[in-house]
C-alpha cells in the first residue's frame, strides 16, 4: 500500500510536531535577517535585539545553530503549569490548555530548555498534569456507546494516544447494534 | 485417515498461512500446489452438484445436498481469492517501502523465489502505473519518497553499507565506497537509504 | 555588512509579494479556525489529516494542492538561483537553508496527502467504478489510477484463479448473503475524532439523538454522522 503500515490506523508523534511546528512563537533573533518570504508566510525581518515572531521550525532552527533565544509561550511556566494542574486535580473537566501543548512543549524542552527558567520543575509539572488527564480520558471509556463521545478539552497529542483503543471500542459496539438487513438510517438534518 | 476430512480444509489452511505472513510480518513462498489441489476440488464440487441436478429433477430430498456444496464452493473461492489479495497487499508494501526501486526488489533471489510468475507480472504492470502517475508531480517533488519521517535537518550523515557509485548531490558529485562517511542533503540521498546502500548516523 | 547583496536576495519576498504577513496563531485554545486567516499551507495541513483520519475518499483540494506545487517550484528555482551566487554572505546563506528546511516541509506534507489518498484509491477501486459520485471526488490523474489499478488486479484474480474454476465460478463479485461484499466500500460507519471549527448545524447521532456542535467542541462519532458538516469546512478530524 501507498501509505506504510505504522500510518494506517493513526497519525505518528513526529507528524503532529511537524504540525505544531508551524505555530507562531517569539524569539530574541541574534542574527539579523530581511523579510522573506516563505510558502508558509512571510517572516522577519530579524533585527537583534528586538523580539520577533516566526513559526516554531523556524525558532528551532536558528536556536539549533545558537542564533536566537525562544522566548516560552506565557502558558510554559512553572507558575501557570502550577495553576493548570491544581485546577486537573480540583475538577472533573480538563482544564483549559493550547490543543498542540504537549507538543510544543516537548520541542521547546528538547532543545531551549536553557531559554526556560527552571525547566526540570516544568518537566515535573507537565509530567503530572499528563496523568492527570490521562486517568480523566480513561474515564471516557466508561462511557462509550456505540453513538457519541464528548471528549472536548482533550489535546492533539492525548487524543492520539487514545485514538487505537477508543475507535476499536466504539466500532465493536457498533457491530454489536449493527443489523445486517437493515442498516441504520441517519435522518436528514 | 483421509487427507482432507471435509471440503474446505484445505482452504482454511491456505487463509491460515495468510493470517501467519502476517502476524510473523513474512513473506511465504507462493503455495502453489495447495492453490491448485483446492481448485480440483472447486471442479470435484461442481461435478456433484451436476449430478445432483441431473439426479433429480425434482430436487426431492436433494437439496440441503446442494445447499451445502454451493456454500462450499463460495467459501473456496473467497479463501483462495482473499490469499491472493493478501500476497497483492504484501508485495505492495514491500514495494513502496523501498521506494518503488522494482528491479532492486526483483533482483533479490530469495524473494524473486517466493513471487508466482503471474505475481511478477502484477509488480511489472503495477510499477509502470504508480511511474506514471508519479510523473505529474515529477517537476516538483518525488512522490515516491518517504512519508515515515517528517524532515527535521536538511543534511544528514550517513555511512555507506554497499557500493553505489557516483551520485550527483547538492555539494556535488560524490563517489560513496563501503565504510565512508559523508554529510549531505538528505533529499538528495534518501532512495539511497531506504533501499539499504547507506545508513543514517544518529 | 553587505546591503547590496541583501536587498538582491530579497527577491525572494519580491517574488512571493502575494504571501500575506502571518496573522497570529498563538490563540490559547484552538488555533487557525478562521478561515479567512487561514493560509494555504494551514489548510493543506488539514485536509492531509483529513484525510488521513476519514474512512473514505474526500474531495480532492485539486486547487490548493496546485497552489502549493507551484510555490514549491517557484520557491526552489529561487533558491538554486541564489546558491549560485558566489558573493552570497552567510547570512544570505542562513536564509537560503531556512527556505529550503521549509521546501522538504511542505514537499513532506504534499507527500503524504497525495500517497494517502493513493492508498484509499486503490483499496476502493472497484467501488470508485462504480460510482460516479466519488469519481468526482478524484483528480484526473487519481481516476486514470483507479481505472487502471481495478483492472490490473482483476486480470490477477483472473488469470491466478478465476480462469481456472467451473464457468460458473468465475465471477468476481458474487452477492452472498450473511457475507461481506466482494467490493470493499469505505466504512463510513468507523468512529473519528472531529473538532468543530465553528458552531454547527445539528446532526442526527445513531442513537436518534441530535447533536449540535458548539466551536471548539471535540467528539467522537461514527464519520457518517459529520460527513456533511466535513464537506462544508465546518469541522476538522483530529
Amino acid at each position: 500500500m501507498a501509505l506504510p503500515q505504522s500510518l494506517r490506523t493513526s497519525v505518528t508523534p513526529p507528524e503532529l510536531e511537524l504540525i505544531a511546528s508551524e505555530q507562531l512563537i517569539d524569539i530574541v533573533p541574534l542574527v539579523t535577517m530581511e523579510k522573506t518570504a516563505f510558502i508558509s508566510g512571510a517572516y522577519g525581518p530579524l533585527r537583534p535585539p528586538a523580539k520577533a515572531r516566526v513559526p516554531l521550525w523556524i525558532a528551532v532552527n536558528l536556536k539549533l545553530k545558537r542564533k536566537c533565544h525562544i522566548v516560552p509561550p506565557e502558558w510554559l511556566s512553572v507558575e501557570s503549569l502550577q495553576d493548570k494542574l491544581t485546577r486537573e486535580t480540583s475538577n472533573p473537566g480538563f482544564s483549559e490548555l493550547p490543543f498542540r501543548f504537549a507538543e510544543i512543549s516537548k520541542v521547546i524542552l528538547d532543545i531551549a530548555s536553557d531559554d526556560l527558567e527552571n525547566p526540570d520543575k516544568i518537566r515535573t509539572l507537565l509530567k503530572d498534569i499528563r496523568e492527570a488527564r490521562q486517568s480523566k480520558s480513561r474515564e471516557g471509556i466508561s462511557k462509550l456507546d456505540h453513538s457519541e463521545l464528548g471528549l472536548s478539552g482533550l489535546c492533539s497529542m492525548e487524543i492520539n494516544e487514545i485514538r487505537p483503543f477508543f475507535i476499536k471500542g466504539m466500532s465493536v459496539l457498533t457491530k454489536l447494534i449493527r443489523d445486517p438487513e437493515h442498516p441504520p438510517k441517519l435522518d436528514e438534518t | 485417515m483421509a487427507e482432507h476430512k471435509q471440503f474446505c480444509d484445505l482452504a482454511t489452511q491456505l487463509v491460515t498461512e495468510s493470517r501467519r505472513s502476517t502476524s510473523s510480518d513474512t513473506l511465504f513462498k507462493y503455495n502453489d500446489p495447495l492453490v491448485r489441489q483446492i481448485i480440483r476440488e472447486q471442479r470435484q464440487l461442481e461435478a456433484f452438484i451436476q449430478s445432483q441436478v441431473a439426479g433429480s429433477p425434482e430436487f426431492t430430498g436433494e437439496a440441503p445436498a446442494l445447499l451445502i456444496y454451493q456454500t462450499a464452493i463460495l467459501r473456496n473461492k473467497r479463501c483462495l481469492l482473499a490469499y491472493h489479495n493478501h500476497r497483492i497487499e504484501r508485495l505492495k508494501d514491500m514495494y513502496w517501502a523501498v521506494g518503488g526501486a522494482l528491479p532492486h526488489l526483483l533482483s533479490s533471489p530469495d524473494i524473486r523465489s517466493k513471487l508466482s510468475p503471474l505475481e511478477v507480472d502484477f509488480l511489472k504492470t503495477y510499477n509502470s502505473e504508480v511511474m506514471e502517475f508519479r510523473s505529474e508531480f515529477s517537476d516538483e517533488l518525488d512522490i515516491m519518497a518517504g512519508i515515515t519521517e517528517p524532515p527535521k535537518d536538511l543534511n544528514v550523515l550517513v555511512k555507506v553499507i554497499r557500493d553505489c557509485g557516483v551520485i550527483q548531490t547538492e555539494l556535488g558529485s560524490i563517489d560513496f565506497r563501503k565504510g565512508q562517511r559523508f554529510m549531505v542533503r538528505r533529499a538528495d540521498i534518501e532512495h539511497l537509504i531506504i533501499q539499504g546502500y547507506l545508513e543514517e548516523v544518529r | 555588512m553587505d546591503t547590496s547583496s541583501l536587498n538582491q536576495i530579497d527577491f525572494i519576498a519580491k517574488a512571493r509579494n502575494a504571501s500575506p504577513s502571518p496573522p497570529p496563531r498563538d490563540g490559547f485554545l484552538f488555533t487557525d479556525l478562521d478561515d479567512a486567516q487561514e493560509l494555504p499551507l494551514q489548510k493543506l495541513i488539514r485536509h492531509w489529516m483529513n484525510e488521513r483520519h476519514a474512512p473514505d475518499i474526500l474531495p480532492i483540494q485539486a486547487e490548493l494542492l496546485a497552489g502549493i506545487l507551484d510555490h514549491i517550484h517557484k520557491q526552489s528555482s529561487t533558491v538554486s538561483l541564489l546558491r549560485t551566487d558566489p558573493d552570497a554572505s552567510e547570512d544570505e546563506h542562513f536564509r537560503i537553508m531556512l527556505a529550503q528546511t521549509e521546501i522538504e516541509r511542505v514537499k513532506f506534507v504534499v507527500r503524504s496527502y497525495v500517497r494517502t489518498r493513493l492508498s484509499k484509491i486503490e483499496d476502493y477501486a472497484r467501488w470508485i467504478l462504480a460510482d460516479p459520485l466519488l469519481q468526482g471526488r478524484l483528480s484526473e490523474t487519481e481516476l486514470k489510477h483507479a481505472k487502471s489499478y481495478a483492472n490490473l488486479l482483476a486480470t490477477h484474480f483472473e488469470e491466478s484463479v478465476l480462469k481456472a474454476l467451473p464457468g460458473a465460478q468465475q465471477s468476481l463479485d458474487d452477492p452472498v448473503p450473511f457475507m461481506p461484499p466482494m467490493i470493499t466500500a469505505p466504512d463510513k460507519m468507523r468512529p473519528v475524532f472531529v473538532l468543530a471549527r465553528r458552531d454547527c448545524p445539528s446532526v442526527y447521532l445513531p442513537d436518534g439523538t441530535k447533536m449540535e456542535m458548539r466551536k471548539g467542541q471535540i467528539s467522537l462519532t461514527q464519520y457518517r454522522v459529520i460527513e456533511s458538516l466535513l464537506f462544508q469546512d465546518l469541522v476538522e478530524l483530529v
